[in-house]
């Protein structure tokens, strides 16, 4: 990605913090700051999985879902006494099981993006609400709280988790063969696949890490609660893809990088932040994204990066081999 | 004679083998599934996905997208509601609702044909603009009016079947006619196939998507008054979701995006398959988180039944 790109977001961000300070006085509150941060750390590690996809040329709308299923399956475990290790290794393991399916059928049975992750999204927001049977699971073990709640060095947990799963997925992208597949294929599937790069493994790894990175999203936002209900997330979708498209993420894929997509979510989460400040009704906010999104979008399509439908709405070509 | 009714067998869509499938699972399961009451309440429930269903099934025929329908089916009836509940009478509220489907779709379609928007990018923003009207338009209450002629539409009956289910069947009736019967209706697939050639061969494409996305307006404002004539109110967000859910009728049916391939006998079946889960699952005492987990694994089933005969 650019450097250039990235800058002009930076400023954008810088722009926008200037800005609301000027019209809010509580806006440059050390609270409010931590606040901030705290709140784009989910949307982060969101975001990052939703750019891996989207690299991929995909999609995943069924990240809020998986949010909402592996945090619901393992609170019913830590409730019941289940020790802290294996009730984050279950919701895990079930993120990595909805994105593995997610990218089995987009990979192998050519099943567009967009529908297979709209399936998902039904399918594990059902069983979120019939594992929790309509119940609330809430008041989590101290130690479980460390993880939403908690503090290291006086910088709030959910900032490390997600600065330490950027840097990750940073030096994935940037320094192993996964990331440079990832790119290739995302630009041209047929000469990386001609060329000797295991394209249907590549996407199948992309989306099992978003759904990996989902669920983890998930531990976190449990813990800040103190609670696990089957409604959450349902706008994350929107709100991770309006991170990544803000980040310079191209939807046509092959282009961007996680870098971007962190501050995507450092700019939503003070749009949001600030229109809550001035008292703008939530019932508009949606808008606020939406219109952000477009913008973003359209000026994709006018740069000449992508071209007709978006590609996550058809099957992916990929022939034997 | 035999060869004949099979390979006319060959050529229906998959889903209609599927939704024969969880038809008769469900007649053995449920007892009172195959009532003429409840076959007929099955119908009712999915004529306005049906209906919407059939206009998107055109749009994707033609290469695009139309994420406006959910929206505007919400306008459609808070415009309805506007004029019901001040008592300006039936046919204002109808005419301007429908005019307004139209007007949409033509705005649409010249963003898309003229000025050369992604249909994506102009149906999401036309999504928001519609969205924020309908909002606007009681600062975001619902509008109630009191007992009209209008909850007829979706309320009444006519020879003792809902008056839906003949409005959807008119409905298919003219659409059917159009794409299968009609210049237009070959060049829906044309321009989604080939639009170049069809370029080439003189039709003026321009004209021709316009079109399509006016009769997918015309047919958001008819299921959006359908579906406030049953509620008997406006309600400004009703429509939220009614694209994606027109959207998977469309691909579980064997329309993709690919443009130009599938067709609208496959979306009835899909959107009444959608329906028949949320009915058959409803009649065995299932609450709605299982009926959204069946959705969610028969939309992947269907998909993959379409993807795997076709190669």
């Amino acid at each position: 990605m650019g450097q250039s790109k990235l800058l002009s977001r930076l400023i954008l961000l810088v722009f926008l913090g200037l800005l609301l300070s000027l019209l809010s006085p509580n806006f440059l509150k050390w609270n409010n700051f931590v606040n901030i941060f705290r709140q784009a750390a989910i949307l982060n590690i969101l975001g990052i999985g939703m750019t891996l996809v989207i690299l991929t040329g995909g999609i995943d709308l069924s990240n809020g879902a998986v949010l909402a299923l592996s945090s619901c399956v393992s609170a019913i475990y830590l409730k019941d006494g289940g020790p802290m290790v294996i009730g984050i290794a279950i919701a895990l393991a079930i993120g990595l099981a909805c994105g593995m399916i997610n990218g089995w059928m987009i990979a192998r049975i050519l099943i567009p993006p967009f529908v297979i992750t709209y399936a998902m999204m039904f399918f594990a927001r059902g069983l979120a609400y019939i594992v929790l049977q309509g119940n609330i699971i809430y008041g989590f073990s101290k130690p479980f709280r460390f993880f939403g709640a908690g503090q290291l060095f006086t910088i709030p947990t959910p900032i490390l988790l997600s600065v330490v799963i950027l840097a990750l997925v940073y030096f994935f992208l940037r320094y192993t063969p996964f990331g440079a597949d990832l790119y290739a294929l995302g630009s041209d599937e047929e000469s990386s696949r001609l060329s000797g790069i295991k394209v249907r493994n590549r996407i199948m790894l992309a989306y099992a890490l978003s759904g990996v990175l989902s669920s983890f999203a998930g531990i976190i936002y449990m813990s800040r609660l103190n609670a696990a209900e089957p409604v959450i997330g349902e706008f994350f979708p929107l709100d991770a893809i309006a991170a990544v498209v803000i980040g310079g993420t191209s939807l046509a894929g092959g282009e961007g990088g996680v870098i971007g997509t962190m501050i995507g979510a450092l700019i939503i989460t003070v749009i949001i932040n600030g229109m809550n400040l001035l008292g703008i009704p939530s019932l508009l906010q949606p808008f606020a994204l939406g219109g952000i999104i477009l913008i973003m979008v359209a000026s994709q399509y006018l740069g000449g990066e992508l071209k007709g439908l978006p590609s996550f709405l058809k099957p992916r070509t990929i022939k034997k081999g | 004679m035999m060869n004949f009714y099979l390979n006319y067998l060959k050529k229906l869509p998959h889903v209609v083998y599927l939704f024969a499938g969880i038809l008769a699972l469900f007649a053995i399961l449920a007892p009172n599934f195959l009532s003429m009451t409840n076959l007929t309440n099955l119908v009712l429930q999915g004529s306005v996905l049906l209906i919407i269903s059939l206009g998107m099934t055109l749009v994707m025929l033609s290469n695009g997208i139309d994420l406006s329908v959910g929206a505007l089916m919400s306008l459609t009836g808070m415009i309805a509601g506007f004029f019901l509940s001040r008592e300006f009478g039936l046919i204002p509220a109808l005419l301007t609702s429908i005019l307004i489907g139209l007007l949409s779709g033509y705005l649409i379609g010249f963003l898309v044909a003229r000025l050369d928007f992604p249909p994506f990018i102009a149906t999401f923003g036309m999504m928001g603009i519609f969205e924020g009207m309908s909002l606007f338009m009681n600062k975001g209450e619902s509008i109630y009016w009191k007992e009209s002629v209008f909850n007829f539409i979706g309320n009444g009956y006519l020879l003792q079947i809902p008056f839906p289910i003949w409005l959807a069947a008119l409905v298919f009736f003219i659409v059917y006619m159009l794409l299968y019967k009609t210049p237009f209706g070959v060049n829906v697939f044309a321009v989604g196939g080939h639009e170049e050639g069809l370029r080439l061969s003189g039709v003026n494409v321009k004209r021709q998507k316009i079109l399509i996305y006016m009769v997918s307006g015309l047919l958001a404002s008819v299921g959006g008054l359908l579906l406030a004539s049953r509620i008997a109110s406006g309600h400004p967000t009703v429509g939220i979701g009614h694209e994606f859910e027109a959207i998977a009728s469309s691909v579980i049916g064997g329309t993709s995006f690919m443009g130009g391939q599938g067709g609208i006998i496959g979306t009835v079946f899909g959107a009444l398959l959608i329906t028949l889960l949320r009915n058959g699952l409803n009649l065995l005492g299932f609450t709605t988180p299982y009926q959204y987990c069946a959705i969610g694994l028969i939309l992947a089933v269907g998909i993959t039944l379409n993807t795997l005969y076709k190669r």
